[in-house]
């Protein structure tokens, strides 16, 4: 809690905190009125009869829960910049070297650091749980609670996104290099994942570091959508995605760790 | 001897890839003593003070502060400040100086009250990014001062400020010292060191080359320029002279000095009492200021 409270000092008094949170919520809200309002949707059906349409739009529970998460996933990225540049904040005003000079201990600069992106995460999954009851109750349906697993992927999706981020960030210290890092890494990660499935016949995404998290938020797919791309994964394939964002948010913070241990501040 | 240390710092070593900055450094920091760390840019000082910190880790050697088990208990008790001042640009005086106590964890952190002693209280509202380079430095005094420290480290404290500002830092520490407070300072000013410190340890290139109290090291006495063919038997002989206050080894030369008051001749003698020969004997008067160039030269 102390960690969290020194955290928050710095934090309260942040306009960049207060910019990237806002603009992370207007598109967010904005990005999930659109789709609801049938955005990516020609006709929702053609002259025979089939649903024509590409992504779901049905925003009644407990649809509600998978659609929001998956756009979610898309949004993250404005908290993951925020999260570097906190983290950088410190290097670039040497603020970390005073901590510890201060009489912070290494680990405790780093679990300040866990305690963060821990609280940001779960304000996050509060908020992806409120919006979700906001939009399910005004588009109504029933089952509230039968889509709910979401809430718990969502909080792993992120603390996998956001632990990776704030590691790039302790590593190359610098906001700006770490936040292209991470888009660099994201798509790279696509490109490998998909040419080894393509080429070599080996589907690494369950098991690679941010993809494994990916799968976990299932693309919303309708209609012609679900007959291109569809495909739904087993009760198994989830646990091994949970399982694998677990054991690299843990090899994140071990390698962040030895990092902190060893390195000149 | 123990109890009057608050510092003992044992063959230091630091390298940063090929470099050595530190090549070695010893010495204890005596209670309630202004210890100064003298020496030139690049000599290794706030590398020294950087270990004892823990912002930096050291290729060997060790480091205690006495009296505590923890060494971030030290730390949080200890007021330091190294380099340069490191606070949250988008934040005021106040806001700063509550993370710090935050860290220090000080139940109620008299923020104002050390604002005032380095006369900051004017600004404390404005944010650091505001403030002139004198004026960041007068706030990292203030908060090495937050915790009411026993031991205060600075590092080259009346950088960037201007001359009265260097003389109000310097009065402020030495009315720390008179409370009774333990100052370790860097500085690369001699002026700054014989001013203010009670003890003193030179260092050059990562060596300690002298180390002791302002009055012995830096006092106006003597030193002998010496050579024999038998360099080893030379400074096996000086070693056994009870008056010796320093001996360094430099260009193929011994340079010496005595704690008590020597000639030329009396050193000749004694050398020859003991079978060196002497091939050279010069004596050199110096001023603090020569002394202090001489030595790191």
């Amino acid at each position: 809690m102390r960690l969290l409270k020194i955290e928050w000092l710095k934090l309260k008094k942040y306009r960049t905190f207060y910019i990237l949170t806002g603009l992370f919520l207007l598109v967010y809200i904005l990005f999930n009125v659109a789709v609801n309002q049938g955005a990516f949707n020609i006709t929702s059906t053609n002259a025979q009869g089939v649903n024509m349409n590409v992504v779901n739009s049905d925003y009644s529970f407990p649809k509600v829960w998978g659609n929001m998460a998956y756009y979610y996933g898309w949004c993250i990225i404005f908290i993951c910049v925020l999260v570097i540049t906190l983290i950088a904040n410190d290097y670039r005003y040497k603020t970390q070297r005073q901590h510890i000079i201060d009489g912070q201990s290494r680990m405790d600069y780093l679990h300040s650091k866990v305690v963060l992106v821990l609280g940001i995460n779960v304000a996050l999954t509060l908020l992806y749980t409120l919006l979700c009851l906001v939009f399910g109750y005004i588009n109504g349906g029933g089952h509230v609670l039968s889509g709910t697993k979401n809430i718990a992927y969502v909080f792993l999706y992120g603390l996998n996104y956001l632990s990776f981020a704030a590691l790039l960030a302790l590593l190359i210290k610098r906001s700006g290099l770490a936040i292209v890092l991470l888009m660099a890494f994201v798509l790279f990660e696509e490109l490998v994942v998909w040419l080894l499935d393509k080429f070599v016949k080996i589907d690494i995404a369950k098991f690679s570091p941010l993809d494994c998290s990916d799968g976990l938020l299932v693309k919303p797919l309708d209609g012609m959508g679900k007959m291109i791309l569809g495909g739904s994964k087993t009760s198994s394939e989830f646990m091994i995605m949970i399982v694998m964002s677990f054991v690299w948010v843990l090899i994140y913070y071990f390698i962040a760790r030895l990092r902190m241990q060893k390195a000149d501040l | 001897m123990e109890n009057n240390k608050v510092l003992g710092v044992n063959g230091l070593k630091k390298n940063y890839g090929a470099i050595q900055a530190l090549k070695g450094i010893s010495f204890d920091v005596p209670k309630g003593s202004v210890y100064g760390i003298l020496g030139p840019n690049g000599s290794g000082k706030t590398t020294l003070l950087g270990i004892v910190l823990d912002v930096l880790k050291s290729n060997g050697g060790s480091f205690e502060w006495i009296g505590y088990a923890q060494a971030q208990d030290a730390r949080k008790q200890i007021g330091a400040l190294l380099e340069t001042p490191n606070f949250y640009h988008y934040l005021n005086a106040i806001d700063n100086l509550k993370i710090v106590a935050e860290i220090k964890q000080i139940k109620n952190p008299d923020i104002n009250g050390v604002l005032e002693r380095v006369s900051l209280a004017e600004r404390k509202h404005s944010k650091f990014q505001t403030y002139s380079l004198g004026m960041k430095q007068r706030l990292a005094i203030a908060s090495a001062l937050l915790s009411n420290p026993d031991i205060i480290v600075f590092d080259e404290p009346t950088n960037g400020l201007d001359p009265e500002g260097i003389a109000e830092i310097r009065n402020l520490i030495k009315e720390l010292s008179s409370e009774g407070r333990t100052i370790i300072m860097a500085s690369h000013l001699l002026d700054e060191v014989e001013k203010v410190c009670t003890h003193v340890a030179i260092m050059k290139k990562g060596v300690l080359l002298r180390e002791g109290s302002v009055h012995t090291i830096l006092k106006d006495e003597p030193t002998y320029e010496l050579k024999a063919d038998n360099m080893a038997a030379l400074k096996d002989c000086l070693n056994t002279r009870s008056t010796l206050n320093s001996i360094i080894e430099e260009d193929g030369l011994l340079i010496v000095s005595f704690t008590e008051k020597v000639t030329a001749t009396a050193i000749n003698k004694f050398c020859f009492e003991h079978n060196v020969i002497l091939t050279h004997l010069k004596e050199n008067n110096y001023s603090l200021e020569k002394t202090f160039l001489e030595l790191i030269k």
